[in-house]
């Protein structure tokens, strides 16, 4: 090695703050990043939208009851608690109220009401047309048992699936939940504004063990609201209104 | 690499460096020989089969030539590092024409097996069974997979198959693109909003569950997109495919 004075070693100094400097920054940046990063998912909650659950209420031992309804915008729980207009950020998307995070016991007979408020969309899978999984393989339509509706006169589906790589029981129920005909006077005012006379659906399953599961509409229903896909954009890939979760436990 | 003829340091560092090679390649192999199956997913059939064995066959020949480079590297790195700059050039190498043919054509030789078993898997795979294949229609949709099983006129939410039959799948999907992928059955491709797409024939081999999973990102909930597929035995299957046509019949409509 050839030492020529104080150049060199100045140089070499220089050099070595520069990239301990650098590493700082890096380091700095790198921390700024993630941290930033999840403050964002914080401030949007995770994947979106997040109602509070609504826990179905016990009706006898091992049973349960839990009411749902499916409006064809989002006044009813996604406006104002007084019902003046507001809608949320979306107002026109179609919705399950009063919320898309449920909760029911486990091994447990459970009963599920809906109020279908939206006219029938035709179904792009007639595999939807068919009540799934529920007990008896049935539901009630208006007091009716049925086991399979006319694939063009659903107006969305309540479709309970299992999420991959767990551990809880495998859980698959759809019902279709027929659409009020499109010509039917307004009857009732909720929120504020005003729909026709629901169909009402009722149907029952059973859970198993303790376990979080998740729910779709497999109706089309999202079409030219926020997007394409085929309708099923929009309020079909937000959380809060055509998809949620059901907490088993 | 030739540093300087009949230098003995250099015929030390390089008997060094080939000593660590062996032992290290040897003691990798063994290890992935023993584990490398292990480590492996579930095969449930022929093609899967033979990726399984094609990635630990490519690896344990991969093994060695990548430890050559790393045990080169590293011994360089250690055995001849300082602590100050160099003030001289490091020593001028020269490969030998025989060292290059070697070099040459021991990885040409590798490559060109490689290619020969992948051209064999291939011809393997595209080799139709004999006889008729259970034909199974695949519908994607965000986010679940739908099964219609056309000569029963059955559908499911689950993918029931019998064991020992040759099935074929007609995918396609209703709104954007997904991926149908049955890992077990080394069955992948993409579901076509528009178009039916089937794939190559595959044999269930073995009894058991599996899934199919989603491998194209389609969305909000693509994580969730899958679906159960089971495997069952001739009289099983027959079964299931009554229970579900009778479930299918039932009831009045709306």
């Amino acid at each position: 090695m050839t030492e020529r004075g104080g150049a060199p070693d100045q140089a070499r100094e220089g050099g070595g703050a520069r990239r301990a400097a650098g590493a700082v920054l890096a380091v700095a940046v790198g921390f700024a990043l993630v941290l930033g990063a999840w403050a964002g998912l914080r401030l949007i909650a995770g994947l979106g939208y997040e109602p509070a659950s609504l826990t179905a209420a016990r009706s006898g031992p091992g049973q349960a009851s839990i009411s749902l309804a499916v409006y064809p915008d989002s006044y009813p729980c996604h406006g104002s608690a007084s019902g003046a207009p507001g809608g949320g950020a979306d107002p026109d998307w179609v919705t399950f109220c009063p919320t898309t995070s449920l909760r029911v016991p486990a091994h447990s007979l459970v009963t599920v009401t809906i109020r279908e408020y939206d006219t029938a969309t035709p179904l792009h899978n007639s595999f939807f047309a068919t009540v799934r999984g529920t007990v008896n393989g049935s539901m009630l339509l208006n007091g009716r048992p049925v086991r399979q509706v006319s694939a063009d006169q659903v107006g969305h589906t309540f479709t309970i699936q299992t999420p991959p790589n767990t551990t809880e029981p495998y859980l698959f129920v759809s019902v279709p939940l027929v659409g009020v005909s499109g010509s039917a006077p307004n009857a009732v005012t909720i929120a504020g504004h005003q729909y026709p006379k629901p169909n009402v659906i009722r149907f029952q399953f059973r859970t198993g063990a303790p376990g979080t599961y998740i729910w779709h509409c497999y109706v089309p229903c999202g079409a030219g609201l926020g997007g394409s896909q085929e309708g099923f954009g929009g309020p079909m890939g937000t959380t809060g209104y055509m998809a949620g979760t059901i907490t088993v436990g | 690499m030739t540093q300087r003829p009949g230098s003995g340091r250099s015929d030390h560092h390089l008997r060094n460096v080939l000593v660590w090679w062996v032992v290290l390649s040897v003691l990798a192999e063994i290890g992935w020989l023993v584990a490398g199956p292990l480590l492996m997913p579930a095969a449930a059939s022929s093609d899967a089969v033979f990726a399984n064995t094609t990635i630990v066959v490519f690896t344990a020949l991969a093994i060695p030539v990548a430890l050559f480079v790393w045990v080169f590297m590293a011994y360089s790195l250690i055995r001849f590092r300082v602590k100050s700059r160099p003030s001289e050039a490091g020593p001028h190498l020269v490969a030998s024409n025989g060292q290059q043919i070697a070099w040459l054509g021991i990885t040409g030789a590798l490559c060109l097996f490689l290619v020969i078993w992948g051209l064999f898997g291939m011809y393997q795979a595209s080799t139709d069974p004999p006889g008729r294949p259970l034909i199974v229609d695949v519908t994607a949709q965000q986010w679940t997979w739908t099964f219609r099983y056309p000569s029963a006129g059955v559908s499911s939410n689950q993918l029931v198959l019998p064991v020992g039959r040759p099935v074929e799948f007609e995918v396609t999907s209703l709104d954007v693109v997904h991926g149908f992928d049955v890992h077990a059955f080394s069955v992948r491709l993409d579901a076509n909003p528009g178009s039916v797409i089937a794939t190559n024939i595959v044999t269930p081999t073995r009894l058991g569950s599996f899934s199919v999973r989603c491998v194209e990102l389609c969305g909000l909930y693509h994580a969730y997109m899958w679906a159960p597929v089971k495997v069952v035995s001739d009289q099983d299957f027959a079964a299931w495919l009554r229970d579900a046509a009778q479930g299918s019949r039932g009831g009045a409509g709306a």
